[in-house]
């Protein structure tokens, strides 16, 4: 079982898969899971912007940007280990 | 006649197939690239009326516009439902394709967007989905109006069937569903089943559509005895998680079945240019280019130009001609004087304006269409966060700059009330097309060389102050406490369509159009005879007229902010009405055939830092009647449009006395 990190450690460009929705603000996190983002689901970090802005993520072919401090305790798992 | 509902998920594309199907266009609200009204409009067939609802991702409402759809389908239940769906995203889609199956409606499923699934790679066997869903399904590109006709063809075929799809939800909820049903037996809408399993998914306007409070109690406890079955039968979900995920499953399993993704590429130009507009230290920089770029066209490369010859048309063509014919006719000097100094110059005077405000209007379209407003709120959201706010509230202050009737009902796409609230309040700081006038008067008498430079800085001007004032109103306790939150899904870029474009600037021109013909008109008329009725009644001396008396009151209120005259008391009261007509008060009041005159006039009255005082205070002083009007059906309090009143009052008083005062001590005065 690969260890979980949270998303904004994760190299620009890899993608991830998510393993746990539980830590988002519920109004958030259903909207997430409207567009089809739920556990499980494979999403790519697209653009980190700065002093702490938002950032870009990519999963099924759509983008979609979220605050950092929202997502920063978002577990994934790198799908390349 | 028949009314049939226009779903699908947000830039799906509903609107362009609204435009298509329908030939007359409603104007129910919507101003903005977002529908923020439920809009209706006839099909081209003239068989039944079309509704095109807000775009939702569920029918379950996270914001106030999503909301509508919902209500929609409780309140007035349509004779047949259009589901558009991207087939680039159908997975998502779908979604809300198995909620409104489960309405029980006849339902037509278009499938938009071919062309872009075709040039990613994604094959979608319709004949699969088509039978699985057991609905119509009808391929199109809604922007070019592929697909239309057959749409038309197909709704008045498929209106008479119904339609019974369901998903089986497993016992516990199935039982949960049979019974809430019998609680709401008194309803008219077409699948109760539907109901029931909203009421499962806490959904809150079909909660608060219940008629009693009884009844919603009966419902709750059924819910929550749902809860404790699915508990016992091994589930550790709420019924509305395992709802979702007996769709999502179903969704999923259907997808792998009628999608092929095995020759998927992504979108590249999104790619390439998202590289360089949302660029990390780039994207900023480029947005503020693309502003100044903005006002730089209208207002000294292609607006002045052509608002010159409309002002020559219409103050020597069109004044001389209407004079003549007024003198054929043989009309009295009061008509003639009234036609000609009160409604020419007062309309007129603002019509030549429209040029100006229609380049505005269509470069706000142009950055509606192209899925460049999405990447602003990313741009913008680190700094609306500073400030308590979040990144879409930038969207109403840009469409704000059109107007700010249309940008504080697009506050509605904001999910926190109290963000929501805070914006609609700063929104009439946003400088609307209205002040242009203004602007390019005093401008063009002042500061002729640096007209756009001096413009931008009066829009510059209008966000900092709604930032300050967003900043100290977060720290207000009544508008402090919930987390602010942001998330938005950015579209891919698109080319914005010609006919798109010329429809939204037409309607917005001709709003703008219809304001001059009926507000402008009235205002000048009244302001005319104002400005001609004295102590001695008629044909009074101008600065002997009960305008000059108003005007005057207000007079040595405004003296610290370097206007002081009645001209100017009395047009910015008149301002109230609609911004323009401070212009046309002063075209009137100054009694001047023409620009030139006017400007002549004008340069006399004011000096140029008492003519930047001057804009100042008119971009803030107060919002016009209709957005008082707007803020007052948005918020539904009069406590708040009372408050959106009275605060700009001040902050515009304070502002341009410092400005005043300030530059006057620098030695500009």
């Amino acid at each position: 079982m690969p260890e979980h990190i949270s998303l904004l450690r994760i190299p620009m460009g890899q993608t991830v898969r998510l393993q746990s929705l539980a830590s988002l603000h519920p109004s958030l996190r259903r909207r997430l899971t409207d567009m089809g983002i739920d556990e499980g689901s494979i999403i790519r970090l697209k653009k980190i912007s700065l002093l702490g802005g938002p950032i870009v993520i990519e999963c099924n072919g759509q983008l979609i940007g979220l605050r950092q401090n929202q997502v920063k305790q978002l577990e994934v798992v790198p799908t390349w280990t | 006649m028949d009314m049939i509902a226009l779903f699908g998920n947000p830039n799906t594309g509903k609107t362009s197939l609204f435009n298509k199907l329908t030939r007359t266009y409603a104007e129910v609200g919507n101003w903005s690239g977002v529908t923020v009204e439920k809009k209706t409009g006839l099909l081209r067939d003239k068989s039944a009326v079309l509704v095109d609802l807000p775009g939702a991702y569920s029918l379950l409402p996270l914001s106030l516009d999503e909301g509508v759809a919902t209500r929609y389908l409780l309140e007035e239940p349509p004779a047949a439902l259009i589901n558009i769906v991207d087939a680039s995203q159908l997975q998502r889609n779908l979604y809300l394709t198995v909620q409104l199956l489960e309405y029980g409606r006849p339902l037509v499923l278009g499938l938009n967007m071919t062309d872009v699934a075709d040039a990613t790679g994604l094959c979608v066997n319709k004949e699969l989905l088509a039978e699985q869903l057991n609905v119509p399904i009808i391929p199109m590109v809604a922007r070019t109006g592929s697909g239309s006709k057959q749409m038309l063809a197909t709704l008045r075929e498929v209106r008479r069937t119904s339609n019974n799809f369901q998903l089986d939800y497993g016992p516990a909820v199935e039982a949960a569903i049979t019974d809430i049903s019998s609680l709401l037996t008194d309803a008219p809408i077409p699948q109760l089943r539907w109901a029931a399993l909203q009421c499962l998914e806490n959904n809150p306007v079909v909660m608060e559509w219940m008629t009693t409070e009884v009844q919603r109690e009966k419902v709750t406890a059924r819910i929550q005895r749902c809860g404790e079955d699915l508990l016992g039968e091994g589930y550790a979900a709420t019924p509305a998680q395992h709802i979702r995920s007996v769709r999502a499953a179903w969704i999923a399993d259907l997808c792998t079945k009628a999608l092929d993704t095995s020759r998927f590429k992504p979108h590249s130009l999104t790619d390439k240019l998202d590289a360089v507009l949302t660029h990390r230290y780039l994207g900023l920089p480029i947005f503020l280019l693309l502003m100044y770029a903005t006002f730089k066209f209208t207002f000294d490369w292609a607006g002045t130009v052509l608002s010159d010859m409309l002002d020559g048309f219409f103050s020597e063509t069109l004044s001389s001609w209407i004079s003549e014919v007024l003198v054929q006719l043989n009309a009295s000097a009061f008509t003639q004087s009234l036609v000609v100094d009160g409604i020419v110059a007062g309309v007129g005077g603002v019509l030549v304006f429209l040029p100006q405000i229609a380049i505005l209007f269509l470069i706000i379209s142009v950055i509606e269409d192209s899925g460049y407003m999405a990447r602003v709120t990313i741009l913008m959201d680190r700094l609306m966060q500073a400030v308590g706010l979040n990144g879409k509230s930038f969207i109403p202050f840009i469409i704000g700059f059109g107007c700010n009737v249309p940008a504080i009902m697009a506050a509605r796409t904001i999910e926190q009330p109290r963000e929501r609230l805070i914006t609609t309040l700063l929104v009439p700081f946003m400088s609307c097309s209205a002040r242009l006038p203004v602007y390019a008067l005093f401008t063009g008498v002042f500061f002729p060389t640096h007209a756009a430079s001096v413009i931008m800085l009066m829009y510059v001007l209008g966000i900092t102050v709604s930032l300050i004032l967003a900043k100290i109103f977060s720290k207000v306790s009544i508008l402090s406490g919930e987390p602010s939150l942001f998330i938005v899904e950015l579209p891919p870029y698109r080319i914005p369509q010609a006919l798109t474009l010329f429809r939204s600037t037409w309607e917005k021109v001709k709003g703008f159009v219809r304001k001059a013909g009926t507000i402008i008109l009235a205002g000048s008329v009244g302001i005319w005879l104002l400005s001609n009725f004295g102590p001695q009644g008629f044909g009074a001396e101008m600065d002997d007229s009960l305008l000059a008396t108003i005007g005057g009151w207000f007079a040595p209120i405004l003296a610290p902010l370097g206007f002081g005259t009645w001209q100017a008391g009395a047009s910015l009261l008149t301002g109230f009405m609609a911004k323009e007509v401070v212009v046309s008060t002063m075209n009137i009041i100054y009694h001047v055939p023409d620009m030139q005159g006017l400007e002549m006039q004008v340069r006399h009255a004011f000096t140029p830092l008492a003519s930047f005082s001057f804009m100042v205070f008119i971009l803030l002083y107060v919002p016009c009647l209709a957005t008082v009007a707007v803020i007052r059906k948005e918020t539904l309090s009069w406590r708040w449009t009372g408050f959106s009143v009275i605060y700009p009052l001040t902050v515009a008083y304070l502002i341009a006395v410092v400005i005043y005062q300030c530059g006057r001590l620098l030695g500009w005065g």
